[in-house]
């Protein structure tokens, strides 16, 4: 449970903006942000004591970082949207919420292997 | 597995190269919408150039063993070679404003390790609805929720 420097980086890349805008923009410091990226868990002590007293690692008590976790939470978004949304498609809902769990370059590769296996059997 | 084995390292080089060049172009069309995370299918990437003539184009291509085939009576721009025939060249998107006016709108996609200009999604509806062509109206409802879904979902990434 270290937080991790490149994906920061790789992720304010991805949305166009520096560290530095990011840094600025959630009001949080570099010496902060530095200082944190230098712990060897961001966890407090208190968690992975309980933890390693339950014999299961720490990511075990959290929640949101499993698969079923994940494409619960999705079903849950892409319902909220629905109801909010009332004509719009839910399979065309969840599923752009589950490409947007993707890197830009998946969800291309994605869509061009349907394109063209469909375009196949069309031939 | 296999999702790899499509748009891979020489598709990649070829607008890696593109950009290297600085030759300005965007991605339009349902690869640009794709990327932002519609779920829709394509066969190819459009490409639409502010200059087909600008000479960085032909040294990218170079780099991957392709070609320019220029326009003529029956055939649009194209290019040739195993490295670039997924790419298809745009001339003109309908209903839209001219590239120069267009690249206002687009947004910076990160590949692999650089960056690209591709059409905002919103642009991308606007320009089928224009068209009128069947399978553009056919894709337009979820082009159209999927809009709907980024949006939803942004809002949630930053509630402010």
């Amino acid at each position: 449970m270290q937080l991790s420097l490149e994906k920061i980086k790789k992720l304010c890349a991805e949305k166009g903006c520096t560290v530095q805008q990011l840094l600025l923009d959630a009001a949080v410091s570099k010496n902060a942000l530095y200082s944190l990226a230098r712990k060897k868990t961001v966890l407090p002590r208190s968690v992975h004591a309980i933890a390693k007293n339950l014999n299961v690692p720490a990511s075990a008590l959290l929640i949101g970082d499993s698969p079923a976790e994940k494409i619960n939470d999705i079903i849950r978004r892409a319902a909220a949207i629905t109801v909010k949304h009332r004509k719009a498609d839910p399979d065309t809902i969840r599923h752009t919420l589950i490409l947007l769990q993707e890197e830009p370059l998946a969800r291309l590769r994605r869509s061009l292997l349907r394109g063209r296996k469909f375009n196949i059997h069309q031939q | 597995m296999a999702e790899n084995l499509i748009f891979t390292n020489s598709e990649i080089s070829f607008l890696r190269e593109l950009v290297r060049q600085k030759v300005e172009f965007m991605i339009v069309g349902l690869s640009a919408a794709a990327l932002q995370g519609a779920p829709v299918v394509t066969q190819d990437v459009d490409l639409w150039f502010k200059d087909l003539t600008a000479a960085g184009i032909k040294k990218a291509l170079k780099k991957v063993s392709g070609a320019y085939v220029a326009p003529s009576a029956i055939n649009p721009p194209m290019f040739a070679g195993e490295a670039v025939k997924l790419f298809d060249i745009v001339v003109h998107m309908h209903g839209l404003e001219d590239f120069e006016q267009e690249k206002k709108n687009t947004m910076r996609v990160r590949l692999d390790d650089f960056d690209i200009a591709v059409l905002s999604l919103e642009r991308i509806i606007q320009s089928k609805k224009v068209t009128g062509r069947q399978k553009d109206k056919l894709v337009l409802p979820v082009l159209k929720d999927a809009f709907t879904a980024i949006k939803e979902a942004a809002k949630k990434q930053n509630p402010s």
